[in-house]
């Protein structure tokens, strides 16, 4: 009692119009302005490898690149170390307390980065230079007045956001650990240390995979959060790729070029999001 | 042993507490600054106010013109989830109904879109739906549906493979029609997935800036992150209304969480894992 | 469960058409009104606006006017591009600059008939004309320079009208900053280096002299050589100097709400578009305290603010004749009739950009120096206004910042900034 062919597509057809007009005519399009000069209303030349050729001498493109890696790479490890410290806190058998804990660090998952960028505007401008008033530690002025700071003023937005969300990931993960073999454990003498690594450890490390991948293709896309804590300011020194392109698309108005940025773009995601799978799926078959 | 254990349990309730208030402080933060006065704030944003005020909140109220912009943020969610629920279940349903050639490459071709972000296709995206006509609120419900579908479509291909296809086969013969199956017998036995479906995406959807921000050009129609973003282009650093205007953006969801704790904990640990 | 469902999702499927409906729905207008649909910028006359065509149209009841404001944090001209992309053209928007004019030709109407045309001050189409051809009728004047606190300057022993000159200027600042604990200030200059907008038009002062304060030849230009960079170069580094620190994340609200509206700061870059925002702080701080400097470039190094129009108003010609006909009514009545004038000038607080108003109207007395300023040709263009698109946030702004944070010299950034020039145009 198979599908009669014409029920089949017509339970597909939104799904796939929608993937079609969304996702698949605008990734072709793409690839066809990335080629030209294009301003949003009209191409208006052909151009060849021209766009490609001039990523390659733009510092600022460039730069926004290397920003962004840095950015995930600090965020990843961040996010990961934190959370995982997080899972493990609240699998500890503390009661209602655990759930208490739980509902705090996810919070602010829940909130948009918009949002969320501009409390950590507030904390950063005001109230740290209330604590630099008050304690007179240099540590606390003039952050997001530079480079460095809001560098690390985007970590730790970023770390805040994301660590409840890991946190999930690995609760669950280590939930799955079997209590015999913790049980076992702890007849034969070893301690929560020595527990904790010799028996959750291994049997979470597919957890660190999916998570460290996970935030690292969400670090590279964040945007929101940029917008709102730096603006990409000072000097254009913490503006994220995503931001770059979007700036070339809509303030700049060369779209062709901004679009030849963004195939560059979904290349990188594209690689990381392939590593990811595939390491995913290797871990898989090994167990 | 007793006592050891009973220490270490103190210690981590003394951890968490530690750490737990530091992770709301920003929160915190905010809405105690959001109740004093302007020049309450100039003088120090770290003590509690001298003299705490609300009127810093029917002003924000005001300005995000409250009511209309959240009840646009509950239509554009809403509708959008509606339609991604609806349409992708079906199309699970069918995949996972009918193998074979057709069905294996168009699930392929899903996990492929997957890997596309939403900032590679954004320029030609909104030139698309610009040149139609479309750049309105049911362009974006459409447009939601298509970025949000891989996702989604995976989710329930994996819970349909669960259920017994002998299910189906009693319903056809006992004479339902394949919509009848589907929306009778099948799509309530999606419950939990789709739960899963809808707190990843509703957090999504609401909360998302960039993509609204193309494509709702009308004032009238701002969802609340763009307004507050707006709001915030007018008024930064009135940090007084700002600050009322951020814990009014915040509100409806944190009410939502403190209900529905357990499903979207559980939704997001099921679409991260699964 | 599948009942509630099955409810839900025909109330949600309702709000949808009704919202379709509704998107579609205010083109086609209620009854037999003509409809104008307005597009706005100029987010801090908002109220303004409404009020104004409120009054309109009780006295035109034939005519519906639709405001549509975007503006703050939004970027302007993207978002007139995307209400033209999503098929909900306005009858009415605004232009910046000419590349704005260039870009929406088609759609242009020649205004040269319309009475606000006729009656605007000589020269102040320029910026909205094309081969000849006003495409737009101007807003208002706005002039902006270095805007100061004459109480501060008293205090210091410093008499504004002695600085004629770059030199006199500094000497001014030095003075000042010699006794800044005794005025009880923070530091004399309150320059607000985060914002774009702030850094692009003070730049015009140095580059309308190189384009020989021409409108059409700003537009026309490919290339931008800081003729008069050396000028720019001084001005720059005294304020730096002698800056609000970190200057790099001073934004407006703070520099002049915060410092300058709190005797903290003795000058700031800004224009009379301070007035309103100043005045809801302190209405006697614009009557008594408020001045206006020039800056000191070009061949014989005069002073001069920049003053001139704005924005411009333009008519959409595609739309139906009835349209274009009362929209053309609607715009001669705000800045010819009566009541529009005296809305323009008393509501608004606007320097009016048309004859026939009576100077002395002009409420507050910087306003009134920015119109004698332009009047007495002592004004440069709003170069900044056409500047390739993107060039001030993408090009100058970054570089700018760079400069003053010492992360490179002042013919780095000359160097850089002129070849984006060249790239964007």
């Amino acid at each position: 009692m198979n599908f009669k062919s014409r029920t089949y597509w017509l339970f597909l057809l939104p799904t796939l119009l929608a993937l079609l007009i969304v996702l698949i005519i605008p990734f072709f399009q793409g690839v066809y302005y990335s080629f030209t000069e294009y301003n949003g209303f009209q191409v208006s030349a052909f151009v060849g490898l021209d766009n490609y050729i001039k990523l390659f001498t733009d510092d600022q493109f460039l730069y926004s690149l290397k920003f962004t890696a840095g950015f995930s790479i600090a965020s990843v490890i961040g996010i990961n170390v934190i959370g995982l410290a997080f899972a493990l806190l609240v699998t500890q058998k503390l009661g209602k307390v655990s759930t208490l804990f739980r509902t705090v660090f996810f919070m602010p998952n829940l909130i948009g980065g918009i949002i969320l960028g501009f409390i950590w505007q507030f904390v950063f401008l005001k109230a740290f230079s209330g604590i630099a008033d008050v304690t007179g530690i240099e540590f606390f002025k003039g952050w997001l007045s530079n480079t460095e700071t809001g560098f690390w003023g985007l970590v730790i937005l970023f770390v805040w956001q994301m660590s409840g969300y890991i946190m999930v990931i690995y609760i669950s993960f280590l939930n799955n650990v079997p209590k015999e073999l913790l049980e076992a454990a702890t007849i034969d003498g070893a301690n929560k240390w020595q527990s904790f690594w010799k028996v959750k450890f291994p049997l979470i490390i597919p957890a660190f995979t999916v998570s460290l991948f996970l935030t690292l293709s969400n670090a590279f896309k964040v945007y929101d959060q940029n917008m709102a804590l730096t603006g990409g300011g000072p000097f254009g020194s913490t503006e994220m790729a995503t931001m770059n392109i979007y700036d070339t698309a809509f303030k700049v108005q060369d779209m062709g070029y901004a679009q030849s940025k963004a195939i560059i773009f979904l290349i990188i995601i594209t690689l990381i999001s392939v590593i990811q799978l595939y390491l995913t799926r290797k871990k898989e078959t090994e167990l | 042993m007793r006592t050891k254990e009973r220490t270490h349990k103190y210690t981590m309730m003394f951890i968490g507490a530690i750490v737990s208030l530091l992770w709301i402080y920003p929160f915190y933060l905010v809405f105690v600054n959001s109740i004093k006065t302007k020049s309450g704030i100039f003088k120090g944003t770290l003590g509690l106010p001298t003299e705490p005020t609300l009127e810093n909140y029917p002003v924000a109220l005001g300005e995000l013109d409250f009511l209309l912009t959240f009840f646009n943020s509950v239509v554009v969610t809403g509708v959008s989830i509606l339609i991604i629920v609806l349409f992708t279940s079906m199309a699970a349903y069918a995949l996972s109904r009918k193998p074979g050639k057709s069905s294996t490459a168009i699930y392929f071709l899903f996990a492929i879109c997957m890997l596309i972000p939403f900032q590679s296709i954004m320029i030609p995206l909104v030139s698309l739906f610009g040149a139609v006509e479309m750049l309105n609120r049911t362009g974006l419900a459409i447009m939601y549906l298509g970025l949000g579908s891989s996702m989604a479509v995976f989710l329930y291909v994996g819970a349909m493979k669960s259920i017994p296809k002998a299910l189906d086969e009693a319903a056809i013969i006992d004479g339902c029609n394949r919509f009848q199956v589907y929306w009778h017998i099948i799509f309530p036995m999606l419950k939990s997935t789709t739960v899963t479906v809808i707190v990843l995406n509703a957090i999504w959807f609401w909360n998302d800036y960039l993509l609204p921000s193309l494509v709702i050009n009308k004032e009238g129609m701002y969802t609340i992150p763009l307004k507050t973003f707006y709001f915030f282009g007018e008024y930064s650093t009135q940090w007084h209304l700002a600050l009322a205007a951020l814990v009014i953006a915040m509100i409806p969801i944190i009410i939502l969480y403190m209900f529905l704790q357990r499903y979207i904990i559980d939704g997001i640990s099921d679409g991260a894992v699964k | 469960m599948k009942i509630k469902l099955s409810l839900l999702s025909i109330i949600l499927l309702g709000l949808l058409v009704a919202c379709g409906l509704n998107e579609s729905g205010d083109k086609s207008g209620s009854g037999d009104k003509t409809v104008i649909d307005v597009f706005n910028i100029k987010v801090e006359t908002t109220d303004q606006l409404n009020n104004l065509v409120e009054l309109y149209e009780e006295e035109n009841e034939n005519v519906d006017i639709n405001v549509t404001t975007v503006g703050g944090g939004q970027d302007a001209a993207s978002a007139l591009q995307a209400k033209f992309s999503s098929g909900e053209e306005p009858a009415i928007f605004l232009l910046g600059g000419l590349s704005d004019v260039e870009k929406y030709q088609d759609y242009l109407l020649d205004v040269s008939d319309m009475e606000s045309a006729k009656t605007a001050i000589e020269g102040t189409l320029d910026g909205g004309s094309m081969d000849g051809t006003p495409y737009g009728i101007p807003l208002n004047i706005e002039g902006y320079g270095w805007m100061y606190n004459k109480d501060i300057f008293e205090r210091a022993g410093v008499d504004p009208a002695s600085i004629d000159s770059y030199e006199a200027f500094k000497e001014a600042v030095e003075k000042i900053n010699e006794q800044k604990e005794d005025l009880g200030i923070e530091a004399v200059f309150g320059f607000s280096a985060k914002e774009d907008w702030v850094v692009s038009q003070y730049s015009s002062h140095f580059t309308a002299p190189e384009f020989n304060n021409n409108v059409k030849e700003a537009f026309e230009a490919d290339q931008l050589n800081f003729e008069y960079g050396d000028r720019m170069k001084e001005y720059t580094d005294l304020f730096n100097k002698y800056n609000y620190q970190p200057i790099l994340s001073l934004d407006y609200s703070t520099s002049v709400e915060e410092l300058f509206a709190n005797d903290q700061v003795a000058i700031i870059h800004q224009g009379n578009w301070i007035v309103p925002s100043l005045n809801s702080l302190d209405e006697s701080f614009v009557q008594e305290k408020l001045g206006i400097l020039p800056l000191f470039v070009g061949p014989e190094n005069e002073g001069k603010i920049v003053a001139g129009p704005s924005w411009y108003w333009g008519i959409n010609k595609k739309k139906d004749d009835a349209v274009v006909e009362e929209s053309k009514k609607f715009l001669d009545w705000m800045y010819t009739s009566e009541k529009g004038k005296e809305l323009i000038v008393e509501d608004f607080k606007y320097i009016p950009s048309h004859e026939g108003y009576d100077p002395e109207s002009i409420s507050d007395p910087v306003s009134k120096e920015v119109y004698e300023y332009l009047l007495n040709d002592k004004s440069r263009i709003w170069t900044n206004n056409q500047y390739p698109d993107g060039f001030f946030s993408e090009a100058l702004f970054p570089e700018f910042q760079k400069y003053l944070d010492g992360q490179n010299s002042w013919e780095e950034f000359e160097e850089k900034v002129g070849e984006s020039f060249t790239k964007m145009r």
